[in-house]
């Protein structure tokens, strides 16, 4: 008996409070009304805009709010004129439950030397990920090619955020003064090479990126088919780009493009994870062999280019210039 | 273990450009809502044909 008043109870509350919360909010356009018809003669609705709830409920407001348990008292003194014939009429029916949209992705804590790029390709801004690197200059940063280079045309205003967090910059916003990309991708776009490293300048205060916020190892010319932990910014939907997301997953050949030399593992960060760092293993602590390159439409697999000897190559040469 | 192709010979397998801004310039062009209207980056391939399939 206990039981069911607290669940009755319960959902008068819920039910209730909603139905305030929304009237209150949004203002309801006409009290609740029994439906016109036949067809569900016990069932009343309400037509709310539901447009200002969200405003409304400012966190003093949820503060102060009357326990629903209130209306449900009152409830019970307009008396119960309920038939007990209409009660448990009908079969039994369920609906089933939804856990909501989840992403293979995994949400993640900035990591101090992974964050964003926004750089401007002809008249456009956009945004990337990148990881710095250790590296001679202390100054290195790993991307895509196609976040540094466009048909032959190099980024312009191009900055590095490190551990970006919600609009945050804890480290600072380090600025490019050199790019490079192998000429593969340069001159003919080559999926195969695109990768690119951006040489940053020192800050203000002329410290140098990697003394502020670390650097990844780098490894090259690796046996295929390893595990990786992919990380990025994804800002396209279902992402908003505020924050950090990995994959983790063993990288297979991309059947598709074979001549690609590309590899894949399963993942659904969109847009914005480009050029975001693959690690060897599982973490951010690893030595970084690959970036977050291409996808297929409908296809939850992010694929990454093979660090071999061109990309090394690139890599030696934005190292320590 | 598959390699890299390598570039045709002769051809310098690097490309690099020193950017001539200065940080002051590129840091006062990323305000707030630059950055927060920045289109994200991507490269999507059309779907493959019947062979395609996730590769997990």
């Amino acid at each position: 008996m206990t039981r069911t008043r607290s669940l009755a109870s319960g959902l008068l509350t819920f039910s209730a409070a909603a139905v305030l919360a929304l009237t209150s909010a949004g203002g309801a356009s006409a009290a609740p009304a029994p439906s016109e018809g036949n067809a569900n003669p016990s069932v009343a609705s309400v037509t709310v805009d539901a447009g200002g709830a969200a405003d409304y409920w400012t966190p003093e407001r949820m503060q102060s709010a009357v326990p629903g348990d209130t209306l449900a008292g009152k409830a019970l003194e307009r008396g119960n004129r309920s038939s007990p014939l209409l009660v448990q009429k009908g079969k039994p029916a369920t609906t089933k439950g939804t856990k909501g949209k989840s992403t293979i992705a995994q949400s993640e804590n900035p990591v101090s030397h992974i964050g964003k790029v926004f750089f401007t390709m002809g008249t456009t801004n956009y945004v990337c990920s990148g990881n710095a690197l250790n590296s001679g200059n202390h100054s290195t940063v790993a991307t895509a090619g196609h976040c540094v280079n466009e048909s032959g045309a190099y980024a312009t205003n191009f900055v590095f955020v490190p551990a970006y967090d919600n609009g945050a910059a804890p480290y600072g916003k380090w600025t490019a003064k050199a790019l490079y990309a192998p000429t593969q991708w340069v001159s003919s776009g080559d999926m195969t090479y695109d990768t690119g490293f951006a040489v940053v300048n020192p800050d203000s205060k002329g410290r140098l990126l990697t003394d502020v916020v670390g650097g990844s190892g780098t490894a090259f010319n690796q046996a295929r088919g390893q595990s990786y932990t992919a990380y990025g910014y994804p800002q396209a939907a279902p992402f908003d780009g505020t924050s950090l997301w990995s994959c983790n997953g063993v990288a297979k050949d991309d059947t598709n493009n074979p001549q690609f030399g590309t590899q894949g593992i399963r993942c659904d960060m969109t847009g914005g994870s480009s050029g975001g760092p693959w690690f060897l293993g599982v973490g951010s602590d690893g030595v970084q062999n690959s970036i977050n390159s291409y996808g297929y439409n409908g296809s939850a697999v992010m694929y990454g280019p093979y660090w071999g000897a061109v990309i090394q190559a690139t890599y030696n040469n934005a190292a320590v210039s | 273990m598959r390699q890299s192709p390598k570039p045709e010979p002769g051809e310098d397998p690097v490309s690099h450009i020193d950017l001539s801004q200065s940080p002051e310039e590129v840091l006062e062009y990323w305000t707030e809502e630059r950055m927060a209207e920045a289109k994200p980056r991507e490269i999507q391939l059309p779907k493959p044909g019947p062979r395609q399939e996730d590769q997990d």
